[in-house]
């Protein structure tokens, strides 16, 4: 049972960044869908 | 349902459980039953994850959601990738280092063995009513809109996932979710390619798009703070943070999905991917239910979409005043599909899009009228019609061999989510209950064997509950948000674990009792959303915790 880097992105840190700023991304993709349809 | 249906729903279902049974067979150990010997890659841990809390209702439900209500429940999730990376860093590096089997294990090693037992306990009343929910409400549902006979739909689905959660245990529950699941996500593409492709030719799917912007139904984010609207960001943001903390830290149906992880590594990639792709599918089941509500533009929707309330209120005293709401509704439609070509046409034009909103108000208020008019002639009546849409969809629009296949394709997630449940009930049951407090001494496979009648114990009082379940009448609401009554409390006491070394388990067991009185108070003297219960619960486990600690009497440190 190892705790290796993860497969990608080099270390947990920019790997948990990235999800966090894939939900940044989301949200603001997620409001400007709002905005042009509603 | 035509013969074609029936071959490919059996032929699912037989296969699906096959394969866990065959991938679940000669289990002897016990970490072998109960965590598949932690031997899962990241995209099995991820997959089994996603199929555990994707339960039927999440198919059945959530498009009926965004044809009443829009698309703004994805808010709902939107914590859950936060608590992805929270969990990652703090539980999964303790639980995998300790071994542990189940997660209240680790309570014991930080408080003791009351502490565990009491959130062992309250994991059990939740999930034992929760999986008997995820059994009762697609059986409801489907047997309403098809005629089945509700006993026998409940029964057969319980007795198929007991059959391979029983005898292949965690190892066939995790494979047989990666099917399930691909199975349902592919059944709801296949809806939402149907419903566009069966507009008008003259409405494009952009155009679709903007018909449900323009009434109401892609309100995706709204940013406005207010504690009684349950879907709001910030609500989703903190209140499903802490939802989704509880559910993916505490619970012991999702915990056990990631404890079967090889290494560290595979458990936590198997959670990055739950939080990558969480948000992003449940807006594709809500952009479905959207794409549902743009098709019943222009085919003429049922008045209710529940069949059985429908047909009875037809036959009632109040047959005359429902035949005159079916009228308006009529009329209404065809105003409104009118409205929607043009606006296809004109996309800027101010006026028709006023034109149609007044419409679909007019055709809520009068949905609202039929729906009193259901309850005043059956007040025990679910007059909200949200969680037939889908599935009258289905039946009427798809065609032959489809059918059975989207029904599949929502069995599949009943099973996968009931599976899980009853594992997680067996182990915890297992491992917490008999093995620590009642009956020590056995051998590792006897255990095995006590965890398999186990399952089917569970398996059976699901089955119970559900076919009594709708004698219980409003108390199902309760049983719906029993989840909210308890996670805060539990999250609480995970925290502390976590976070507060210097509280003991006497004053956690306080914090925890205190907790509950609080959410208790909100749920009945408050009229605060549900959402917000689980952060009443876990701020005031924390703090109650801390406080009563401060007036205990300072412990005798152990000797190193």
């Amino acid at each position: 049972m190892t705790d290796d880097k993860p497969p990608i992105l080099g270390s947990w840190r920019n790997l948990y960044t990235a999800v966090l700023l894939a939900l940044a991304a989301e949200v603001v993709l997620f409001y400007l869908f709002t905005r042009s349809f509603a | 349902m035509r013969p074609a249906d029936w071959a490919v729903l059996a032929a699912t279902l037989a296969a699906i459980v096959l394969y866990g049974m065959w991938k679940g067979r000669r289990q002897r150990r016990l970490e072998q039953y109960l965590l598949a010997d932690r031997q899962m890659q990241w995209y099995t841990v991820a997959l089994s994850v996603m199929a555990t809390q994707a339960s039927a209702i999440t198919f059945l439900s959530t498009p009926g959601q965004a044809y009443t209500d829009g698309m703004r429940f994805v808010q709902f999730y939107l914590g859950l990738p936060v608590a992805m990376v929270i969990l990652s860093i703090t539980a999964v590096p303790i639980y995998h280092r300790l071994k542990v089997f189940t997660a209240y294990e680790y309570l014991e090693t930080r408080f003791d063995v009351r502490v565990r037992t009491l959130t062992a306990l309250l994991f059990l009343v939740q999930r034992g009513l929760g999986t008997a929910m995820t059994l009762y409400a697609p059986a409801l549902i489907v047997s309403l809109v098809l005629g089945w006979n509700i006993h026998l739909t409940t029964l057969v689905i319980g007795a198929l996932v007991i059959l391979y959660t029983a005898t292949g245990g965690t190892k066939a529950v995790s494979w047989t979710q990666t099917h399930q699941l691909l199975i349902s996500l592919s059944g709801m593409a296949i809806a939402m390619i149907i419903a566009i492709r069966s507009l008008p030719e003259s409405v494009g799917f952009v155009d679709a798009v903007r018909v449900a912007g323009r009434m109401g139904r892609i309100n995706v984010i709204d940013f406005s703070f207010d504690l009684s609207t349950p879907y709001n960001f910030w609500s989703g943001l903190f209140g499903g943070l802490m939802v989704a903390l509880a559910y993916f830290g505490t619970d012991q149906s999702q915990v056990q999905r990631y404890l079967t992880g090889e290494t560290i590594t595979q458990s936590r990639l198997g959670l990055m991917f739950n939080g990558l792709v969480k948000v992003p599918m449940q807006f594709f089941i809500l952009f479905v239910g959207a794409m549902v509500f743009v098709f019943y533009q222009f085919v003429a929707p049922p008045l209710s979409f529940n069949p059985v309330q429908r047909e009875k209120v037809r036959t009632s005293q109040y047959a005359s005043e429902f035949t005159r709401l079916e009228q308006t509704h009529a009329e209404i439609f065809e105003a409104k599909r009118a409205a929607a070509l043009e606006l296809a046409e004109n996309p800027d034009s101010a006026g028709i899009t006023q034109r149609l909103q007044s419409l679909q108000e007019r055709d809520a208020s009068n949905r609202k009228a039929a729906s009193a008019l259901i309850r005043k002639n059956d007040p025990k009546a679910d007059a909200a019609d949200t969680d037939y849409v889908f599935l009258t969809f289905v039946m009427q629009n798809l065609p032959t061999g489809l059918v059975g296949l989207l029904l599949a394709s929502i069995f599949c997630a009943a099973m996968s989510a009931t599976a899980s449940g009853l594992n997680s009930l067996a182990s915890t049951s297992v491992v917490d209950i008999a093995k620590r407090l009642l009956s020590r001494g056995h051998t590792d496979h006897e255990y095995v064997v006590i965890s398999k009648w186990m399952t089917v114990g569970w398996g059976v009082f699901c089955i119970l509950f559900a076919l009594y379940a709708n004698q219980l009448g409003s108390l199902i609401v309760a049983v719906n948000r029993v989840g909210s009554f308890f996670y805060g409390t539990m999250l609480a006491i995970f925290l502390v674990a976590f976070y507060i070394q210097r509280v003991h388990g006497t004053a956690m067991l306080w914090g925890a009792l205190i907790a509950e009185g609080a959410v208790i108070l909100c749920a009945l003297y408050t009229d605060m959303a549900w959402l917000w219960w689980n952060v009443v619960g876990c701020v005031v486990g924390v703090v109650a915790a801390v406080v009563v600690q401060a007036f205990m009497p300072k412990a005798t440190p152990l000797s190193s």
